[in-house]
């Protein structure tokens, strides 16, 4: 028995049965004791209208992330934020350093203050943490592919899709010599970005030159790599960095050393940046949806929150695309100044 | 009286007037204007995961044809929720439009909307806007995929939204059938730039836009002629309606149902009501007892381009005329069979006569039309 069955007995729509279990006061009593007795006589509960009001509820959420040093990351929180706030919900912005410790007592702290739930981002803290955490009844719904595998709820950008576009497009663009320069902070993304890199790479219709690169994702880190590879004589025609601002660093150093971008170097990053544009050339790079990461990450932690049966019924996990933002750093020369794909 | 209601796929509407998905149907209380205007079912614009910010101007006119650079609906889910507690929709069918841009996004949005409290599902597929990103038409499989795992969040009816850009590959079709649609809506805007200042070398839009209205119609008609041939399924026609007799040429190549989009920038709600009524009287007055009855009414008079006979007919002027002034014919006739006269007026030449139609449909006095038997000479060639 499911709802359409019930509106089609009960001679209404679904939008009205709907209406019936949410708000019952704006339906006429005519209507809504037909469709009451419409649903007893088939034995339906829709349990997923059945809010959860046992538990005393402080109206407050709390985001653990590791840093809020990029817009990306600003903007996954400026996503958190809209939901919690149409939810009338405040949030407790907690930033990590990308550190185990600082989340841990983050972790305890927001416990003790009693949110109804938690979104950690890429957490480092062991699976028995988060389990002790599941088992005092708060909803934590995490940011990051890492434990699909298990119970736990996520949302996360595919990376293996995002890594295989940009590599692809460089690919297209006639490179035959495409090194990747990896982030030596991210562990499970790192992965997805090389693995990417390589399935792209596999499919290349002529044999292409690779190799993997770490470095630090500062503009530091992006320096030090460039003036390395310069001195060895070992710079590729094409890079892909982690970050922007490697890529910013890269450039930077390559103007030093007299190396044209992108007539000697195609660069192209992972991340994209607020200040892309600004730089030249600008600076082609992967537009990661960090709002929509944020509101659905959020959506689904209130949905656990308010209605546990829908949650479980709904998504588990759900993946969001990212999209290229291509501009002049890759070699494109298509005439639309900055083309999205 | 004519019956109204119509069946598509697994919904009963009361009548087959629709609104399409667009910013006239951007919230709920846009929504209930249509409903209280007597639409049959009522569509949202596309729900995504995150409210898009509406680029301004996003609506570009030239006469008839509409160009737009609206993408998605501008509210957030929370606000959808909210605002849908109170409207009241009667007997008029919700259908909420969404996109997203993996299979757990939409799966996620489809069960999202169902506890909404929609009568069924509009998957939308494509964008004539935005990047290549944004469509979800890229192979049959993960069409396939996504309507499945759509199928399986919700137990309401999954429609699809068709583009004409895809509408004529038949392993999408076979692909989107097979995964248990029913019903789909065709066609989407198309894609369109609408014209370029020469003198600044500047586009009139800054970037791709949506390309509806009435010119659009014929493809609307093609499109809709087409699947009902070829497929089974239930279809929506849209695309460049404007009034009753154009939904009623829908209906008749094969539409169970039609939808207003951009004619609503024209007239809005009036044009629900009155298409409504107009239907009303047309049925009657032309004694069909169900608006059913003419689904598809025109089909069995059209022919396969290869089964049109080739008949020996030329062009014949049935009344004489001097109007210089016009001329239209004889510009028009590029195997130059048309010539002027001074004291006599326009002549046809019947031995170059290829009888292509050009001047009969070009001539706005109908002076000319096309028949008689082929001249000697004519005969006579090859
Ligand atoms: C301004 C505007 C916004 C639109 N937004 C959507 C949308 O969000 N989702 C959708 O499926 N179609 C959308 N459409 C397409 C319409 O629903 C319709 O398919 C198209 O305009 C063709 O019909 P018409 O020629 O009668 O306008 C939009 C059209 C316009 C003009
Ligand atoms: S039918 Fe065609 S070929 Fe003949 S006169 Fe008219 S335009 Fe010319
Ligand atoms: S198009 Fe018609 S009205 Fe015009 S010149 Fe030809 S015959 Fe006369």
């Amino acid at each position: 028995m499911n709802i359409r069955k019930i509106a089609e007995r009960a001679g209404v729509s679904v939008a009205t049965i709907s209406r019936v279990l949410n708000h019952p006061d704006l339906v006429s009593p005519e209507t809504r004791e037909r469709v009451y007795a419409v649903m007893k006589e088939n034995q339906y509960t829709p349990n997923w209208f059945a809010r959860n009001l046992t538990q005393k509820q402080t109206r407050t959420i709390a985001f653990i992330y590791p840093s809020n040093d990029s817009t990306f990351l600003q903007a996954v929180a400026d996503g958190v934020e809209i939901v919690a706030l149409n939810k009338k919900n405040l949030v407790f912005l907690c930033h990590t350093n990308g550190t185990a410790e600082m989340e841990r007592e983050y972790l305890e702290l927001m416990v003790q203050r009693n949110v109804d739930g938690i979104i950690l981002f890429s957490s480092r803290l062991p699976q028995e943490k988060i389990e002790q955490v599941a088992g005092l009844g708060i909803p934590c719904v995490h940011i990051g592919r890492e434990g699909a595998d298990t119970e736990r709820k996520n949302c996360y950008i595919n990376y293996i899709d995002a890594a295989a576009k940009l590599t692809d497009h460089m690919i297209q663009l006639g490179y035959q010599q495409i090194y990747l320069l990896l982030d030596s902070m991210l562990v499970n993304e790192a992965d997805e970005i090389k693995e990417g890199f390589e399935l792209a790479a596999s499919k290349a219709p002529t044999k292409l030159e690779t190799d993997v690169y770490v470095a630090d994702r500062s503009m530091q880190g992006g320096m030090l790599f460039a003036h390395r590879m310069i001195q060895a004589g070992k710079m590729p025609r094409a890079l892909i960095t982690s970050s922007a601002r490697q890529a910013f660093g890269v450039m930077k150093a390559a103007r030093l050393a007299g190396i044209r971008i992108p007539e000697d170097l195609a660069i192209a990053s992972m991340t994209d940046s607020s200040v892309s544009t600004l730089v030249d050339p600008p600076l082609t790079a992967v537009d990661r949806p960090g709002k929509r990461l944020g509101m659905v990450t959020a959506r689904m932690l209130f949905d656990c929150i308010e209605n546990r049966e829908f949650a479980t019924q709904n998504a588990q996990h759900v993946e969001l695309l990212a999209k290229l933002a291509i501009r002049k750093s890759c070699g494109n020369r298509k005439f639309i100044y900055e083309l999205f794909e | 009286m004519a019956d109204l209601s119509v069946k598509l796929g697994d919904l009963e509407l009361k009548n087959p007037v629709m609104v399409a998905a667009g910013p006239w149907t951007r919230d709920p209380a846009s929504i209930q204007r249509y409903v209280d205007a007597g639409a049959g079912a009522v569509i949202t614009e596309s729900i995504t995961m995150d409210a898009n910010q509406a680029s301004r101007p996003y609506l570009y006119r030239n006469g008839e044809q509409i160009f737009n650079t609206k993408l998605h609906s501008t509210l957030y889910l929370e606000q959808w929720e909210e605002l849908a507690a109170g409207m009241d929709m009667r007997d008029c069918k919700l259908i909420c439009s969404i996109w997203g841009s993996t299979v757990t996004e939409v799966r996620y949005l489809s069960n999202y909307v169902q506890r909404l409290g929609a009568d069924a599902v509009e998957l939308s597929l494509y964008a004539p806007i935005g990047s290549r990103n944004q469509s979800m038409c890229t192979s049959a499989e993960h069409i396939a995929d996504v309507i499945r795992e759509t199928m399986d969040a919700v137990d309401i009816p999954v429609m699809v939204k068709l583009p004409y850009e895809v509408s004529f590959f038949p392993e999408v079709l076979q692909a989107i059938y097979d995964a248990g649609v029913k019903t789909v809506s065709s066609i989407d805007a198309l894609r369109g730039i609408s014209g370029v200042d020469i003198e600044t070398a500047t586009p009139n839009m800054p970037t791709y836009g949506g390309y509806s209205g009435t010119p659009i119609r014929p493809v609307a008609l093609a499109t809709t002629a087409m699947l009902r041939q070829y497929t089974p399924f239930y279809i929506c026609g849209c695309g460049g309606i404007q009034n009753a007799e154009n939904a009623i040429e829908q209906m008749m190549l094969g539409a169970s149902a039609f939808q207003f989009a951009s004619a609503l920038f024209s007239r809005g709600e009036r044009l629900i009501r009155d298409t409504v009524n107009d239907l009303q009287n047309w049925l009657d007055q032309h004694g069909y007892r169900s608006v059913e009855e003419i689904i598809g009414l025109a089909l069995p008079r059209m022919t396969a381009f290869e089964a049109i006979p080739i008949r020996p007919i030329y062009a014949v002027a049935e009344k004489e005329c001097d109007r210089k002034d016009c001329d239209l014919c004889r510009q028009g006739c590029i195997y130059q069979a048309i010539e002027y006269v001074k004291g006599k007026g326009y002549r046809i030449l019947e031995d170059r006569c290829e009888g292509c139609g050009h001047c009969m449909s070009v001539c706005p006095e109908n002076k000319i039309r096309l028949g008689g038997i082929p001249p000697v000479s004519y005969r006579k060639r090859n």
